[in-house]
């Protein structure tokens, strides 16, 4: 250990930029590795089926086929799926920032009694692996006749106990004075609620609702075991059915492909413009 | 005196309101009707289903026909089902390759990544997989694995290497998975790394190289012990996550070849949703959050011999 004092400055030095490079090589050879099976994906969706299974593979198109895009419509029903997917994350979402914002908002500057207690219990909800409460929840939604409809996709999934909490920190950050100065103008609790708070509170709603969505337009057991027809499933659910199917994959890969790619593209291009959003939310949500 | 309490009026009222009974009965009403949608949730999607899943575990229940009360057999029964302890022998090892790979490789990037030019991009680059869905990375990860036309066996041949076929090889098939599984987590727990290292004030390693350390051993005694929470948080996240698995198996190989890859909720979702036994995929929920729940619980135990939380 001793020795690396007497070494002389420029081996150093050396020493120093060599480890440089590692890291840097390190990190580069990582992001492509992330990046290739991306990039993979939408140049093959541009290929003939036979040009994706051309041995040995290579990666771009012999022949573009932008056909690949307008099959995706026509061997499912790619709109529909889309539609669903619109429907039950806008759905999922407004209503998980409502039920969640006023709970945060009580929890954050209400005094009521019982309030620490509940506010305990409703964290340690979190806990509680969802695959044991998953057959009841459908049985409720069954029992319900919500089955293969969008309030049934919807609304369980408008809980939120991260977004509650987020939402809490939030609203503790902000100065009591502004709601005393509106409770002294005769504003009540809703109201100060409405128009104070929640306006003051965009960056924190945006955190959670991005997470909200995110969660939403990528889930697969929830609508699975809830959307039985076809005309209810959404996206992830429509094409995990399809990519199950053998035959159909290896008869049409360009389109399903195509379709895979087209089913991110709303929330890559959200997070392209939100980024920090996306990365904050995730990074405070302790168990996704 | 008289004077001072009248300059610090609002300090006065403050002190006043804090001696006062906490609570008021306006903000009790208030205080409840603002939580009680949350609470309503709560009852019917998690506290109702979690006593009557406890419920139907000892039941012979379908959704159809029957419902009859069989007490613990349920439970007996999966000491015994082959499939239910060959998805948990399945899981362990999907844990000892994930938890420690998912765990040394980010944060080897997040220590990379931490003084490079060009942060913001590969940060933003690695957390793509983090907000795709699992089914499309299951999708495209599938054919990646493919024998012959396949990007990583494509990528093998420029090394003169003839991979195996991945998902169709029962020595292969778990281990594949549980990569992809890492190469979708890497992104957020680069971040959840990065986040903890940014915080490790710089005037320790300053410090330490004033005697004499190397960057090796500034890893290993400062680095490391002061992200020990940072680790612990991965490490808690992991030992939950790794019971829950679905989405990869159920798309890539549906739990095959010859139930290599069938995971523990993969095996739960079969028994309930295609076979209809849904008291004894209650018995198989019990049994998973039991495990969860003693697993958690060692963690936690065990975390104060080496989670250093004085920084």
């Amino acid at each position: 250990m001793a020795s690396t004092q007497y070494k002389l400055p420029t081996l150093a030095e050396a020493r120093r930029q060599v480890f440089a490079t590692i890291k840097y090589a390190l990190v580069v050879a990582g992001g492509i590795g992330t990046a290739l099976p991306f990039i993979w994906m939408v140049l093959s969706s541009f290929k003939t089926n036979a040009d994706i299974g051309r041995i040995p593979m290579h990666w771009f198109p012999a022949e573009w086929v932008p056909q690949n895009y307008a099959k995706v419509f026509e061997i499912m029903p790619f709109a529909r799926f889309y539609l669903n997917s619109i429907i039950v994350g806008v759905l999922t979402t407004l209503g998980a920032l409502l039920i969640c914002s006023l709970a945060a908002y009580a929890f954050a500057r209400i005094r009521f009694f019982g309030r620490d207690i509940m506010f305990m219990l409703i964290l340690t909800t979190i806990m509680i692996p969802w695959w044991v409460t998953l057959i009841p929840a459908y049985l409720v939604i069954r029992q319900l006749g919500w089955l293969n409809t969008y309030q049934g996709l919807a609304v369980p999934g408008m809980l939120n106990i991260m977004g509650i909490f987020l939402l809490r920190q939030f609203f503790r950050t902000i100065p009591p004075d502004i709601e005393d100065a509106a409770f002294v103008d005769g504003a009540n609790r809703l109201q100060i609620y409405a128009r104070i708070v929640l306006p003051m509170a965009k960056p924190a709603l945006l955190t959670v609702g991005l997470m909200t969505l995110m969660g939403s337009w990528n889930s697969l057991v929830w609508p699975l075991v809830i959307s039985q027809h076809e005309s209810m499933q959404t996206l992830p659910l429509g094409l995990a059915v399809l990519a199950n199917l053998a035959g159909w994959v290896r008869h049409e890969t360009g389109a399903l492909l195509a379709a895979t790619f087209l089913s991110i593209l709303p929330i890559v291009i959200i997070y392209m413009f939100l980024q920090q959003y996306f990365i904050r939310g995730l990074a405070l949500s302790g168990l996704k | 005196m008289a004077s001072t309490a009248a300059e610090s009026g609002g300090g006065l009222v403050a002190r006043v309101r804090a001696r006062l009974p906490v609570t008021n009965r306006r903000d009790n009403i208030a205080g409840w009707l603002f939580i009680s949608p949350v609470l309503l949730w709560i009852l019917v999607f998690t506290a109702y289903p979690l006593i009557s899943s406890l419920y139907l575990s000892f039941r012979e229940w379908d959704p159809l026909f029957t419902d009859e009360y069989v007490g613990l057999p349920n439970y007996a029964e999966l000491m015994e089902d082959r499939i239910f302890l060959t998805a948990y022998r399945n899981a362990l090892v999907y844990a000892a390759i994930t938890i420690p790979l998912g765990l040394v490789w980010g944060m080897s990037v997040a220590l990379a990544v931490q003084h490079i030019r060009g942060r913001a991009f590969f940060r933003a680059l690695y957390f793509l997989p983090t907000v795709t869905s699992s089914v499309a990375i299951a999708i495209v990860w599938s054919f990646a694995y493919q024998q012959d036309y396949g990007l990583v066996n494509s990528l093998l041949r420029y090394v003169n290497v003839q991979g195996p076929n991945w998902l169709g090889h029962t020595q292969w098939a778990l281990l594949s998975i549980s990569l992809v599984v890492v190469w979708a987590g890497t992104g957020f727990w680069m971040i959840v790394f990065l986040a903890g290292l940014l915080d490790i004030p710089p005037e320790y390693y300053d410090a330490a190289k004033v005697d004499g350390a190397t960057g090796w051993q500034s890893l290993w005694r400062i680095t490391l012990p002061l992200m020990s929470p940072t680790i612990f948080y991965y490490i808690t996240n992991a030992l939950i996550t790794v019971w829950v698995q679905f989405e990869i198996p159920f798309v890539m190989t549906g739990g095959g070849p010859a139930n290599a890859t069938l995971m523990p909720a993969l095996h739960l979702y079969r028994e309930a949703w295609d076979r209809l036994k849904m008291g004894y995929a209650s018995a198989m929920a019990w049994v998973m959050a039991l495990i969860i729940f003693i697993i958690t619980a060692l963690h936690f135990g065990l975390s104060r011999r080496w989670v250093n939380y004085d920084r």
